[in-house]
């Protein structure tokens, strides 16, 4: 297939009608970021697959394929400029050459497509909205008459020209390399053999074969039965046989459905794998939030409860703070109270302690009697006066005790305060120190919060806690499939343990038939048909064998070759391809990881490109491979090599890359003498009106064609 | 017979003038909102009375013979409850205000007390002045201020 024509009209940054002429051989269009590549491999895209690679959403910098009928594909110059009502035309056309569709084989007959896809968008207020949705149409002309494709057949037809199996080799964009096929699933190796050889017609062949050599067997005995030849136990062994026969039939057909779930369910399991890609992110980004946040939380309430804590300080302590002195002045009021306390101790004995209390002498004084002597104390007597000036020595001394206990506490708390209060100060500082270390760390959280943030390209939390949820939701969806998967593993190792003991159980029978039935004449038509077919099926079996084999080893020569050369001879490894898709060293043969990302990249293109030079080889049909800056992780020499190299692999490539663009003149002459470059454009996305404004709505992309 | 000095005192009720009223409606929570969150720095009265007399005792700023018509407001106790360091720091500020020339001028409680809430007014009233003055309309609506106002005094002594 020869891609020979692209015209696109208003797509994009495409302004007005742009037509890019391709051949045989290489093709070039070298861009800067931003010159347009990856529009016309959207234009590409959207023309024959309906989708568009774009971003997420406005909120991210992520990109998917997207439904292409929904996007407005439009210049951001007509969405703006285009007065009300007016209407917007945007279609690509696109002309290839292929073998004509309903040839079974090729019969190099050429026929010319034309694949046209339009929209067309209105205007009302500042929305713009699509108008009529967008139609492909597929035409070709063929002995002089132009021919439809019909809609209903649109997918059939492209899936015939681009099978699905293999489209991911033909139409690749090198940011989604990794993604795009990934031969650690069993099924993409296998459906990329199937669709690049006869090797399915071998599968075919083999159950065909197998299932006559049971048919045949089956009518032998039958055979056997009408002629009466057997006895009753040599027909109970016939039946056994037969019974046991089918059993197995069906265990295997029960292994090969469950073999197809497991396989399908490892292709879930990688689907839901590549899906997570996009969203582990977001859980790594969750945790590290998490994590910020509940620092952030622990230290704001810290900060709260130390200011509380000060505060506390604050209305308890501190508010005495500079007191000192004022405190300090009540020493001489103190004073005061202790020359009072010392003059009493000076001029009063104390009252001892065996003599009648206070409430004893105030009786003796209230009778008038005393009760020590029993004799009566009349008023204005001199004993009288002796007990009124005792009772008065006992309000004296408790007035002295009382005088003495204040002394006592106001000094202490004089004391006490003059000692604590100079702390205050120092105090206040230390406190206010751990506040303030505490107040730095909580907006150093505050900004690295804002940094993940920032640098997950998201400023809302409800994007990141949906894009962890949507990466947990994989997770578990994946680890249902994994459990599923183990379970159809063991009913696997169950059944084949039954066809085990049913083959050893048949075995033995079909021993004791043959010693048994020895005497019989089997010289009938069906007997000697079984013969044929044994040999049959045991050749077709190692027919199969050697067919794959030798087609893996054809893949894995052709695909060293082509790795080999992409990296200018110097590859760390080499390709080998058993289960999965591995580079193993070229001396001890064992699986080298941690390679660099140049080095994959050219394993993987190396091995797509080997499937589809095979397909060429194999099947006579050759395919385009357009791809989408494939050397954007390779160096300087490595992208020389490859682009110097690959032309030769391929009847037709197309190749859009920035690292072109950094080349001169003379350095982008003597690449297209080299690697026999057939068509070279540079894209440049510039300002339309040099004057006006710097927007995507004053610029567009301008075409040079250089060969 | 006479009681200790802190025993009167706890039982005796703190009278208080209007100043004091104004200041502790303006930075303490009243009762009834107590449970509702605002930004007033108190939340309790004697702690604003208390921090009015200190700021009256280190201002030198006593209202002398002042009115102290609020008379039923919270006993000193409540004081001494809430934190005997500042309690026994009024209390000895107001001795250190005495003039006495015997015991009895000193251990007097009322007298104290009255001393006491002399600065508190004074305190007070000065509060609601600097208030007055022009760039510090807002002077103690925030915690901060409160912590400067402590940690200046001592340099303003410096």
């Amino acid at each position: 297939m020869i891609i020979n024509k692209v015209i696109i009209n208003n797509f994009y940054c495409f302004l007005g009608e742009n037509i890019l002429e391709f051949s045989k051989g290489l093709n070039i269009i070298s861009a800067n970021n931003s010159g347009g590549k990856s529009q016309l491999f959207n234009a590409f895209y959207w023309t024959f697959f309906d989708k568009i690679y774009s971003d997420v959403d406005n909120n991210s910098t992520k990109k998917e394929w997207k439904d292409g009928s929904r996007q407005i594909v439009c210049p951001d110059l007509l969405k703006y400029k285009n007065t009300e009502s007016e209407k917007i035309n945007s279609s690509v056309e696109i002309v290839l050459t292929n073998e004509f569709h309903l040839n079974d084989e090729p019969k190099d007959e050429l026929i010319e497509y034309t694949f046209i896809k339009k929209v067309v968008y209105q205007k009302t207020g500042d929305t713009i909205s699509i108008f009529s949705k967008p139609e492909l149409t597929i035409t070709y002309i063929r002995n002089g008459e132009t021919e439809f494709i019909p809609q209903h057949n649109q997918s059939w037809f492209l899936e015939n020209i681009f099978p699905s199996s293999i489209r991911k080799f033909m139409w690749y964009q090198g940011e989604t390399m990794d993604e795009l096929y990934d031969f650690s699933r069993p099924s993409t190796l296998k459906n990329a053999i199937n669709e690049i050889s006869y090797f399915p017609i071998y599968d075919n062949m083999e159950k065909i074969v197998k299932s006559s050599s049971i048919s045949i067997d089956k009518k032998i005995d039958k055979e056997l039965g009408l002629q009466r030849r057997l006895t009753k136990s040599q027909q109970t062994l016939i039946n056994n046989i037969s019974y046991k026969t089918d059993k197995i039939d069906k265990k295997y057909e029960s292994i090969a459905e469950i073999q197809s779930d497991i396989d399908k369910l490892q292709d879930d399991i990688a689907e839901e794998e590549h899906k997570l890609k996009g969203y582990d992110k977001y859980r790594d980004i969750k945790a590290q939030l998490n994590t910020l946040e509940s620092d952030l939380s622990l230290t704001k309430s810290r900060i709260d409860d130390l200011s509380t804590n000060n505060k506390e300080s604050l209305i308890n302590k501190w508010m005495l703070n500079g007191c000192d002195k004022l405190i300090d002045a009540s020493e001489k009021n103190l004073n005061i109270l202790n020359e009072e306390i010392k003059k009493f101790q000076n001029t009063t004995n104390p009252v001892p302690m065996s003599l009648p209390g206070p409430e004893y002498v105030e009786k003796m004084l209230e009778d008038k009697i005393c009760y020590i002597c029993e004799r009566p104390v009349l008023d204005e007597t001199p004993e009288y006066e002796a007990l009124l000036k005792r009772l008065n020595d006992f309000h004296d001394n408790s007035n002295h005790k009382v005088l003495q206990d204040n002394y006592t506490e106001l000094n202490r708390a004089r004391k006490r305060l003059l000692s604590v209060l100079p702390e205050i100060d120092s105090e206040i500082k230390e406190k206010n120190k751990v506040i303030e270390a505490l107040i730095r760390k909580r907006n150093g959280l505050v900004n690295k919060i804002a940094a993940v943030y920032s640098d997950s390209g998201h400023d809302r939390v409800i994007d990141i806690t949906a894009g962890a949820t949507t990466a947990s939701q994989i997770l578990s969806k994946m680890q249902s499939l994994r459990s599923a998967k183990d379970r159809k593993s063991d009913g696997l190792r169950f059944v084949k343990s039954e066809i085990a003991t049913l083959e050893d159980s048949l075995k033995l029978d079909l021993n004791e038939k043959e010693k048994t039935l020895v005497s019989l004449d089997t010289e009938f038509a069906e007997s000697i048909a079984s013969h044929y077919i044994k040999m049959f099926e045991k050749s077709i079996g190692q027919l199969r064998s050697i067919s794959y084999i030798n087609l893996i080893n054809e893949i894995q020569t052709e695909s060293n070759r082509l790795y080999s050369l992409y990296l200018g001879g110097n590859t760390q490894g080499e390709i080998i391809i058993n289960d999965g898709i591995r580079i193993i060293d070229k001396g001890t043969k064992d699986v080298l990881s941690d390679l660099n990302t140049g080095e994959i990249v050219a394993q993987k293109l190396a091995v797509a490109n080997a499937f589809l030079s095979l397909s060429e080889k194999k099947m006579k049909k050759s395919y385009p491979i357009v791809a989408d800056a494939p050397t954007s992780d390779l160096d300087h020499i490595n992208t020389y090599n490859l682009t110097v190299n690959i032309g030769n692999s391929f009847d037709q490539m197309i190749i859009m890359s920035k690292d072109y663009a950094l080349l001169d003149s003379n350095e982008r002459d003597n690449l297209i003498r080299e690697a026999k470059i057939v068509k070279y454009y540079e894209f440049k996305n510039q300002l339309i009106d040099i004057n006006g404004i710097d927007s995507r709505t004053n610029k567009k992309t301008f075409i040079t064609p250089i060969k | 017979m006479k009681e200790k000095l802190i025993t009167e005192l706890n039982k005796k009720y703190i009278h208080h003038g209007d100043y004091v009223l104004k200041v502790r409606d303006l930075f303490s929570r009243k009762q009834e909102n107590l449970s509702k969150q605002d930004d007033k720095f108190f939340s309790k009265y004697w702690q604003v009375y208390a921090w009015s007399a200190i700021i009256g005792f280190i201002n030198n700023k006593r209202e002398v013979g002042a009115q102290l018509a609020h008379t039923s407001s919270f006993e000193f106790l409540r004081i001494s409850n809430g934190s005997d360091t500042i309690a026994n720091g009024l209390m000895l500020m107001a001795i250190g205000k005495i003039e006495a020339s015997n015991s009895d001028d000193i251990l007097d409680s009322r007298k104290i007390l009255t001393v006491i809430s002399e600065y508190a007014e004074g305190g007070a009233k000065h509060v609601l002045e600097l208030r007055q003055t022009p760039g510090f309309e807002h002077k103690f609506n925030y915690a901060d201020d409160y912590f400067f106002e402590i940690v200046d005094r001592n340099k303003e002594v410096i």
